[in-house]
C-alpha cells in the first residue's frame, strides 16, 4: 500500500509537468508562434490603416487628432462617383469575359468531342505565366491608337485613315483584364464540372432531352452555384488588380479605386496623401470582406450540388459534329490573344531601337544587339539581384508558414485552429495595394523598432503576407490527403511531435510544397503592385525597373526586360507542371 | 500489465464516445475490444495510445501511469512503452522496409548504436518473413505484406504492450484468415501483452484470451470466448457474437434447486435451465444458436422441447444447410448438416436440447 502510494506521489509530481504541460510544449509553442506571427502580418497594417484614416499626420509622428476628414475628401472628391463607377464597370465587365469564356472552354474540354481538347490543360501554363504588367504593355504596344503595331496593320489592310482600335478605353481595359483572368476561371469552372456527377446530365439525355435542352436545364443549373462563386471571385481579383489599370488608366486620367490610392501615394505634383489613401482602402477592404462572405456562402451550398465519387467516371461525350471545328478555332483564337500576340510583340518590341508595324523594311533593323549588353540598362544588375533575392525569400518563407499553419489548421485539435484558418484565408480578401498603403504607414510608424522601410524586406513581407492565403490553401490540400495515422504511427513509436513533423509530414509534403514554392516563386517576380508602392530606387525589382523604363518611353529596354522575366516565369511554372504531374505519379502509387 | 480504470472521452459537446470504461490486462494476455462500429473501441485504444486525450479516468502501462486526471497526469504518445498498428497500416511511403522498420531505433529516445541497427530490424522483419523485402520500397507492396512491415515495426523495439486497431478489416477474405493465424502464432511466441481492437466477431473468438463485448461506449460483457459465445449475458451479445435465435416468453415454473424450471413460449413449452430469481410470469428470453437446434422429420414420443415448424427456405452451403423455418408467428435459423436436406414447406419438428438453451431476463426497451 505504502509503495503503491509512492509511486503514485512520484508520478504525480513528475507526471504534472511530464503531463499536461508537456503534450502540448512544443506544439503548443509553434501554434501561438505561427498564429502571432500571422496577426502580426494580416492584422497589423490593417489596424494601423484604420487608425491613420481618422488621424491624418499621425503616420509621420505628428500629434493627429481624430477626424473625419480623409473620408470628407474621398467622398466629396469631385471624381469619387467616377471612381466607383468606373471601378463596378471595370469588375462586371471583366469578371463575365473572364468568367464566361472560361466555363464555354470548361464545358468544350470537358464535356464535348472537341479536338485537341487534353492539350488545353498543356498549354495553359503560357497565359498563366505572362506578368500581368507585361501583358498590359504588349497590349498598348498592339493596340495603342498611335503605335499599336496591330492598329498600324489593319490601317495598311483596310486603308483606315486612322486607327480603327484604342486600347485606352474602359472597353480596352476589359478586354485585358478579361482575357488574361480566363485561364484561371477556366480551371475552376472545369473541377466544378469534373466535380459533378455526370450521371445527372446521363439521366437526363435517357429521358429524351437533347443536347441543348439538357444543358440549359441540367447542366447550366447544377453549375450554377459554382458560376456565382467564380464571379464574387473573380470580381475582387479585377477590383483590387493594379497591373493593367496602372498601364491603361493612368496615362488617360481613368479613375479606379486602385489609381486614386496609387495617386495619393505617389502623385509627382503633391505630397503623399496618406491618409487619404488610408480611407480609399478601407473603403475597399469593407467591400472586399463584404464580398469574400458572399464567396463563402456561395461555395458553401456548391458542396449539396456535387457527387465525389473518386472514381474515374468519364462522362458521356458530346458530338459537336462540324462545330467542334469551330470551337477549336475560337480556342485557338483565344491563345493567339492571350499568348501568341502579345509575346510575339514583345519580342519584336525588343529587337527595335524604336517600335515599328512588322514589314520587311522593318525586319531589316531588327537586331539581337539589346540582348547583348543588358548592362546598359540603368540599374538591370541591381533589379537581377533583388528579384532573386526578393524571390528565394518570399517563396521559401511563404510555404514555410504556410505548411505550419496548414498542419495546426487540419490536424491541430487546438482552440484557435478556427481563427488561424481565417487568418491564413484574410490575406486574400485585402487587395495588394491596400497591404501596401498599410505596410507604409505600419513602418514608418514602426521604424525606430523595425528599420524595413525603404528596404527589400518591406516588399517581401508584403509578398509573404500577400501570397500566405495562396500557400496554406496549396498545403492544407495537401495535409487533408495526408492519412493521420501516417503522423500518428511515428509518434507511437516513440518520435517527439517536431520531429514527426520534420520527418514524416513535411517530407511526404514535398511534392506540394515545391509545388506551391515554384508558383510563388513565379508570383513574386510578376506581382507588380506591391513591389511598386513600396519600392526605393535601391529595393528596385523587375516589374518596377520595366515601370520605370516604360515611364520613360524607352519601349525597347522595357521589352528587353519583359522577356527576360517572361522567360524565368515560364521556367518555373514549366517546372510546377512538371512537380505537379510527378506528384500525381507518387499519389496513385501511394 | 495494461490497467484502464473508468475511462471517459467525449469529443466536444457531444454524447460521450466511451462512458467510464474499466478493464485489466494481464501479462502477456491476448484481450479484445469487440464491438459494432461507433460503439467506442477504437476510441478506447486510441486512448491508451495517447492518440485522444480523455477527459477522465486512469490509464497505467505496466507500472506507469500514462493518464490520471485526478493527478492531472498525461504523458504523451511518444512517452508511452506501447507499439500499435494502424487500421490503414499508416507505412511512410517515402521509405523502403528496412528504413520504416528502422524507423523508431533512428528517430526515437530507444536510439541504438548502428551496428547494432541492422541485426535487430533483420531480426523483426525475419519475424514477420518479410527478410527478403527489406530493401522494397514501401509502395510496392500488396496489403498483407504492408501489414506485416506494420506489425515488424510495432515490435521491433520490443514494447510493453502491443496494439492492433482492426489490423485485418482492410484485407481480402482468404488473406485475413491466413494472417489471422500467422498473427496468433507470432503473438503467442513473443507472449507480448496485446489490446486488440476489432468488429468482427470470429477473429475476436480465433485469437483472445479475452474478449470485452462492447456497445454505446460501454463494455456488455467480458470474458472468455467460449463464456462469451456460449454464455452471453444479453440479446445483443448474443446476437452480436454470431447468429442467435431468440424467442420471447414467460416463466412458467421458476427454477428448482437443480437450476431446471420450465419457460412458456408461443409455441410450447421448453425446460432448460433458468436463472435464479425469476418468479412466474416474468417476461423472459430464450437464446438458442441455430446449430443447437434439430430438426427432426416426425415428432418424436417424448415430446419434451419440441416445436413445430415450416421451412421456408433452405440454403445449402456445403458443410451444411442453412434453413430458414416458421416458427408460430416468427421466423428462426437452424444450421443442418449438409447429407440430408428438407425442402421447403415442408413440415418440420425442432428439438430444443436443454444444455443448449439459455434464458435471459427481458430488459425493458
Amino acid at each position: 500500500m505504502g509503495t503503491a502510494t509512492q509511486v503514485e506521489q512520484y508520478q504525480s509530481v513528475g507526471g504534472i509537468r511530464a503531463g499536461l504541460n508537456q503534450w502540448f510544449n512544443v506544439r503548443m509553442f509553434v501554434f501561438w508562434a505561427i498564429t502571432g506571427l500571422l496577426a502580426y502580418l494580416t492584422l497589423g497594417p490593417l489596424l494601423f490603416l484604420l487608425f491613420d484614416s481618422f488621424h491624418p499626420g499621425w503616420e509621420i509622428g505628428d500629434q493627429a487628432a481624430f477626424t473625419f476628414s480623409s473620408y470628407i475628401d474621398v467622398f466629396t472628391d469631385r471624381h469619387f462617383g467616377e471612381m466607383i463607377w468606373n471601378t463596378t464597370i471595370f469588375g462586371i465587365g471583366a469578371t463575365a469575359l473572364a468568367v464566361g469564356m472560361g466555363s464555354l472552354f470548361a464545358w468544350l474540354v470537358e464535356r464535348t468531342n472537341m479536338p485537341f481538347r487534353n492539350v488545353i490543360y498543356a498549354l495553359l501554363f503560357a497565359p498563366v505565366a505572362i506578368p500581368g504588367l507585361v501583358f498590359a504593355i504588349s497590349y498598348i504596344l498592339l493596340l495603342s491608337p498611335d503605335i499599336g503595331v496591330l492598329n498600324k496593320l489593319l490601317m495598311d489592310l483596310f486603308g483606315f485613315e486612322e486607327a480603327p482600335l484604342n486600347i485606352y478605353t474602359m472597353t480596352g481595359m476589359i478586354f485585358v483584364e478579361g482575357i488574361r483572368l480566363t485561364p484561371g476561371s477556366f480551371l475552376m469552372m472545369a473541377a466544378v464540372l469534373k466535380s459533378m456527377d455526370p450521371s445527372l446530365e446521363e439521366a437526363a439525355y435517357t429521358t429524351g432531352a437533347g443536347i441543348a435542352r439538357t444543358s440549359r436545364l441540367i447542366t447550366a443549373p447544377l453549375m450554377l452555384p459554382g458560376i456565382l462563386a467564380a464571379c464574387i471571385y473573380y470580381f475582387i481579383t479585377v477590383i483590387e488588380s493594379f497591373e493593367i489599370p496602372a498601364i491603361i488608366a493612368l496615362p488617360v486620367g481613368m479613375q479606379l479605386l486602385t489609381t486614386k490610392i496609387f495617386f495619393a501615394t505617389h502623385a509627382t505634383t503633391q505630397m503623399p496623401q496618406y491618409s487619404v489613401a488610408a480611407a480609399v482602402s478601407i473603403i475597399f477592404v469593407v467591400l472586399s470582406i463584404l464580398l469574400i462572405f458572399l464567396y463563402t456562402r456561395a461555395t458553401k451550398h456548391s458542396e449539396r450540388y456535387t457527387t465525389i465519387t473518386g472514381k474515374a467516371y468519364r462522362p458521356r461525350l458530346i458530338d459537336l459534329g462540324r462545330w467542334r471545328y469551330a470551337a477549336l478555332g475560337g480556342t485557338a483564337l483565344f491563345f493567339t490573344f492571350s499568348v501568341i500576340f502579345p509575346l510575339l510583340v514583345l519580342i519584336w518590341g525588343s529587337l527595335l531601337p524604336y517600335l515599328q508595324a512588322p514589314s520587311l523594311a522593318a525586319l531589316s533593323n531588327a537586331s539581337l544587339e539589346s540582348y547583348s549588353n543588358l548592362g546598359r540598362i540603368p540599374k538591370f544588375g541591381l533589379a537581377l539581384t533583388n528579384t532573386v533575392y526578393v524571390t528565394l525569400t518570399v517563396a521559401t518563407v511563404t510555404m514555410i508558414l504556410s505548411s505550419i499553419a496548414a498542419w495546426f489548421v487540419v490536424r491541430g485539435k487546438i482552440r484557435g485552429g478556427r481563427q488561424l484558418d481565417l487568418l491564413t484565408f484574410l490575406p486574400h480578401a485585402i487587395p495588394s495595394i491596400v497591404v501596401a498603403v498599410g505596410l507604409i504607414i505600419l513602418y514608418l510608424r514602426i521604424n525606430w523598432l523595425i528599420p524595413v522601410y525603404g528596404t527589400l524586406w518591406i516588399i517581401i513581407i508584403g509578398l509573404v503576407t500577400k501570397r500566405i492565403s495562396y500557400g496554406s490553401r496549396i498545403m492544407i490540400g495537401a495535409m487533408f490527403q495526408l492519412h493521420k495515422e501516417l503522423e500518428e504511427a511515428s509518434e507511437v513509436c516513440g518520435v517527439g511531435w517536431l520531429k514527426t513533423f520534420c520527418l514524416i509530414t513535411l517530407r511526404l509534403m514535398v511534392p506540394a510544397f515545391v509545388n506551391g514554392w515554384l508558383y510563388c516563386a513565379m508570383l513574386s517576380i510578376a506581382l507588380f503592385t506591391i513591389p511598386v508602392m513600396l519600392y526605393t530606387p535601391k529595393s528596385l525589382v523587375f516589374s518596377v525597373l520595366i515601370w520605370n523604363l516604360w515611364e520613360q518611353a524607352k519601349v525597347q529596354d522595357a521589352c528587353v526586360v519583359g522577356v527576360v522575366m517572361v522567360t524565368i516565369t515560364f521556367t518555373l511554372v514549366f517546372f510546377g507542371q512538371y512537380f505537379a504531374s510527378k506528384a500525381k505519379v507518387q499519389e496513385t502509387l501511394t | 500489465m495494461l490497467t484502464v480504470d473508468k475511462l471517459v472521452k467525449s469529443y466536444g459537446g457531444n454524447e460521450a464516445a466511451v462512458k467510464g470504461i474499466s478493464f485489466q490486462v494481464g501479462e502477456g494476455e491476448f484481450y479484445t475490444l469487440l464491438g459494432p462500429s461507433g460503439c467506442g473501441k477504437t476510441t478506447t485504444l486510441r486512448c491508451v495510445a495517447g492518440l485522444e486525450k480523455p477527459n477522465g479516468g486512469r490509464i497505467v502501462i505496466g507500472e506507469e501511469t500514462v493518464f490520471a486526471s485526478a493527478q492531472n497526469i498525461l504523458l504523451p504518445s511518444h512517452r508511452r512503452d506501447i507499439g500499435m498498428v494502424f487500421q490503414s497500416y499508416a507505412i511512410w511511403p517515402h521509405m523502403t522496409v528496412f528504413d520504416n522498420v528502422a524507423f523508431p531505433l533512428k528517430h526515437s529516445k530507444r536510439r541504438i548504436p548502428r551496428d547494432q541497427l541492422r541485426d535487430k530490424v533483420m531480426k523483426a522483419l525475419n519475424l514477420v518473413q518479410l527478410d527478403d523485402f527489406a530493401d522494397r520500397p514501401a509502395p510496392f507492396l500488396s496489403g498483407g505484406q504492408q501489414q506485416r512491415v506494420a506489425l515488424a515495426r510495432a515490435l521491433v523495439y520490443e514494447p510493453k504492450v502491443l496494439l492492433l486497431d482492426e489490423p485485418l478489416s482492410n484485407l481480402d477474405a482468404k488473406l485475413r484468415e491466413e494472417m489471422r493465424v500467422e498473427l496468433k502464432q507470432l503473438v503467442s511466441r513473443l507472449n507480448i501483452t496485446t489490446l486488440y481492437v476489432t468488429h468482427d466477431q470470429a477473429e475476436a473468438l480465433a485469437l483472445s484470451d479475452r474478449v470485452a463485448v462492447m456497445n454505446f461506449g460501454r463494455i456488455i460483457q467480458e470474458g472468455t470466448p467460449r463464456q462469451i459465445y456460449l454464455e452471453p449475458r444479453d440479446a445483443f451479445t448474443a446476437n452480436f457474437i454470431g447468429r442467435t435465435n431468440i424467442f420471447n416468453g414467460s416463466v412458467a415454473v421458476p427454477s428448482a434447486e437443480n437450476g431446471t424450471g420450465v419457460v412458456e413460449l408461443a409455441t410450447g413449452r421448453i425446460a432448460c435451465s433458468l436463472p435464479q430469481g425469476l418468479k412466474p410470469k416474468d417476461n423472459i428470453q430464450l437464446l438458442i444458436r441455430p446449430e443447437g437446434i434439430q430438426i427432426l422429420e416426425s415428432k418424436p414420443e417424448t415430446s419434451n422441447n419440441v416445436i413445430g415448424g415450416e421451412i421456408l427456405l433452405a440454403t445449402f452451403q456445403g458443410d451444411s444447410v442453412e434453413y430458414h423455418i416458421q416458427v408460430g408467428e416468427q421466423e428462426c435459423r437452424v444450421k443442418g448438416d449438409g447429407l440430408t436436406e428438407f425442402t421447403k414447406r415442408r413440415r418440420v419438428f425442432l428439438h430444443l436440447p436443454p444444455e443448449r438453451c439459455l434464458v435471459i431476463e427481458k430488459q425493458p426497451a
